[in-house]
């Protein structure tokens, strides 16, 4: 099969839609099936490739596919507004150029990819170039057909016309980069430079609560050593100062900035400092305070505010970056 | 082929500089293959087997990050009989090389350094903390072989608990002068750098007696305090009165058995006939067959070109290649 997309436009019936729901369900199964043969090698490879820990590789795993069962997958499609336009066209071959070492982070971009219908091409990051491709043989046993929809490639410079749309991961400089040596026509979905931050009330911090809460900021914590955009790089201490954490701090490879806080607006203040790249946000407190954060952080800009512990585990529904990449597939194209 | 002979047949290329690398490669990787599971769940997903391999280009090299997550061996690690740790801030930090056996590495160490580096019937002064200081440092074990092999009488180690013994070492460096013998000088380009500053401030140079040879390491890899290689040899001339002929710079690491030497203001590094060295997507990458219990291919994070007799080295790769999302700037073409 031809890696080389064909421009015509391309439109998904309900029915297929389904059965790709079903084949990607099967596939986040394998992927958490810890006696599963391709996923053991997958994990094993990946501990090489990636520098990660086992546990830290099985984590991410876990989360990346525990958010595309097909019960999510449903939910996903009934959320989206671009899944239920009847006619709907897509680019037939989607262009994916991802990024280093979070090696799960373009995960979302391809299910949405081939919900739609549309072919996926992965150009993996030469950091770790290993995942697309186990991603693909995993898919090619739970459905072949579909399988044959993604495509693992290697950059060539006719790729600057040949796609009508790429998404890509990486620095805003990379994204620059790759913008200028793509053609005008072709449209670039870019996924930037973001970092995350968390946010620790009085509440949470009490010492009743706070082996639940380390637990969980571990879990926010620990995957891709810090370097990933959902992990939080600043935690923001209600009243206290870090020194609380460091049971948890101590054992980490890449530790968080902490901050004291005494107002939410203080919070605020800074976090506006980091804008347009503060991607989520993790919450440990009320849920009223939870709420009246969100009305300060959503004019922000702020795409998602989650529990602290769930920071790693965005759902399909995410809007990263405020982009729903399945709207953006679907927008008709005006040149 | 038994991993004993084909650890012979090594250990007689390094002994002897007579041996078919390439020959060798391929069957040291069937090996590496084979016995490391890890490893071989790597290679399959690349679809990189010894069925497929038929250059040593070819053969799949680990990041060197790798050696911080994974145990890299080709046998049970709880009969290693060392254990090499890179530095770093915390343990899961640091790389960790597992080693069945010294021998290769202390074969192919000291026939490259007898190549490149040696000064003997010397003193040898090693400003590096001790072996017993530093168990887990390939280079303090490095540098105590030499030193046991070829150091004459008042050789020593000058660092201890992280410091340069500064006063010690200056009446080591004046009684050597006062009986015009000549000094072997080794450490890293750091702690050589800390003993300068240190004459700088005392006011005091030495002139050590011709013959004196100078081994720094590490100068390109400390994110503290970068000179210019230059600037480097000015400063050894001007406090320790050893010509730029005289210098020698070594590029090694702990997860490699073999070492790369550059003399003088040379920024070509060249390495035993048992290594070879690569340069992917800008980053160095080595085969070292001395590395015959571990893996023998390894993608560093130093990034350099290839030139006719060796490699240069260029420094770091920027610092955001090697992270994730947050901070990449993720070379997407090639």
């Amino acid at each position: 099969m031809s890696v080389y997309p064909v421009l015509s436009p391309l439109v998904v019936k309900k029915q297929e839609r389904f059965h790709i729901v079903r084949s990607l369900g099967r596939l986040a199964e394998l992927w958490m099936n810890p006696s599963d043969a391709i996923r053991e090698e997958a994990v094993k490879a990946l501990i090489v490739s990636t520098g990660f820990t086992r546990d830290m590789i099985e984590k991410a795993i876990y989360s990346a596919f525990s958010e595309a069962t097909e019960e999510k997958l449903l939910d996903f499609l009934a959320a989206e507004p671009a899944f239920q336009q009847a006619n709907a066209e897509v680019p037939p071959r989607v262009l994916h150029v991802l990024a280093g070492n979070v090696f799960t982070s373009w995960l979302p971009g391809a299910i949405t990819t081939l919900l739609l219908g549309a072919a996926c091409d992965l150009k993996p990051s030469s950091r770790e170039p290993l995942f697309p491709s186990l991603w693909k043989r995993s898919l090619e046993k739970v459905d072949k057909t579909l399988a044959e929809k993604v495509q693992v490639v290697l950059w060539k410079e006719s790729f600057a016309s040949s796609y009508k749309t790429v998404v890509a991961y990486g620095s805003d400089e990379t994204l620059a980069h790759l913008r200028a040596k793509l053609q005008a026509k072709v449209r670039l979905i870019g996924y930037g430079h973001k970092l995350s931050a968390g946010i620790l009330s009085k509440e949470a911090l009490h010492a009743r609560h706070r082996p639940a809460l380390l637990s969980a900021l571990l879990d926010d914590l620990q995957p891709f050593d810090l370097e990933g955009c959902l992990s939080p790089k600043m935690l923001y201490l209600e009243g206290e100062n870090g020194t609380l954490l460091d049971p948890i701090l101590d054992g980490l490879k890449a530790v968080p900035a902490c901050k004291t806080f005494h107002t939410p607006q203080e919070v605020i203040a800074d976090l506006k400092t980091f804008q347009p790249h503060v991607s989520a946000v993790g919450f440990a407190g009320t849920r009223e305070q939870a709420k009246a954060l969100w009305r300060s952080l959503e004019p922000l800009g702020v795409s998602r505010l989650c529990s602290m512990g769930k920071m790693q585990r965005p759902p399909l529904t995410w809007r990263n970056g405020g982009i729903s990449l399945a709207t953006e597939l679907t927008k008709p194209f005006t040149f | 082929m038994t991993i004993e002979r084909l650890g012979t047949r090594i250990e007689r290329f390094m002994r002897t500089n007579e041996g078919d690398f390439h020959a060798l490669a391929l069957e040291l990787f069937r090996y590496q293959f084979d016995k490391n599971a890890l490893y071989q769940a790597y290679c399959r997903a690349q679809q990189r087997t010894p069925e497929n391999v038929t250059t040593w280009q070819d053969i799949p090299a680990v990041p060197i990050s790798a050696f911080k997550s994974a145990e890299l061996a080709t046998f049970p690690v709880g009969q290693a009989a060392a254990i090499f740790h890179s530095s770093g801030t915390t343990l899961s930090s640091r790389s960790k090389h597992f080693l069945k056996t010294l021998s290769y590495y202390e074969t192919s160490l000291i026939a490259g350094f007898e190549k490149w580096a040696l000064r003997d019937k010397a003193a040898y002064f090693v400003l590096a903390p001790s072996a017993g200081e530093a168990p887990r440092s390939s280079l303090s074990w490095m540098l105590d072989v030499v030193k046991r092999k070829w150091g004459g009488p008042g050789s020593d180690f000058f660092i201890q608990r992280g410091v340069v013994e500064d006063l010690r070492l200056c009446r080591a460096l004046e009684s050597a002068r006062a009986a015009g013998k000549p000094v072997m000088l080794l450490g890293t380009t750091l702690a050589f750098l800390a003993f300068f500053d240190q004459c700088a401030k005392a006011n005091v140079s030495f002139r050590c007696p011709a013959g004196s040879r100078l081994m720094d390491t590490g100068g390109m890899k400390t994110q503290k305090r970068q000179v210019a290689r230059d600037e480097f040899l000015r400063l050894v001339w001007a406090h320790l009165g050893i010509p730029e002929a005289e210098c020698i710079n070594e590029y090694g690491m702990s997860e490699m058995s073999s070492q790369f030497y550059a003399r003088g203001s040379s920024p070509i590094f060249q390495g035993p006939p048992w290594t070879r060295t690569n340069v992917v997507d800008g980053a160095l990458q080595h085969v070292d067959l001395a590395n015959i219990d571990s893996v023998m291919a390894i993608r560093t994070e130093d990034a350099g070109s290839l030139v006719e007799d060796g490699f240069v080295l260029q420094g770091r790769l920027p610092a955001a290649d090697l992270k994730g999302c947050s901070l990449d700037l993720e070379a997407y073409l090639g």
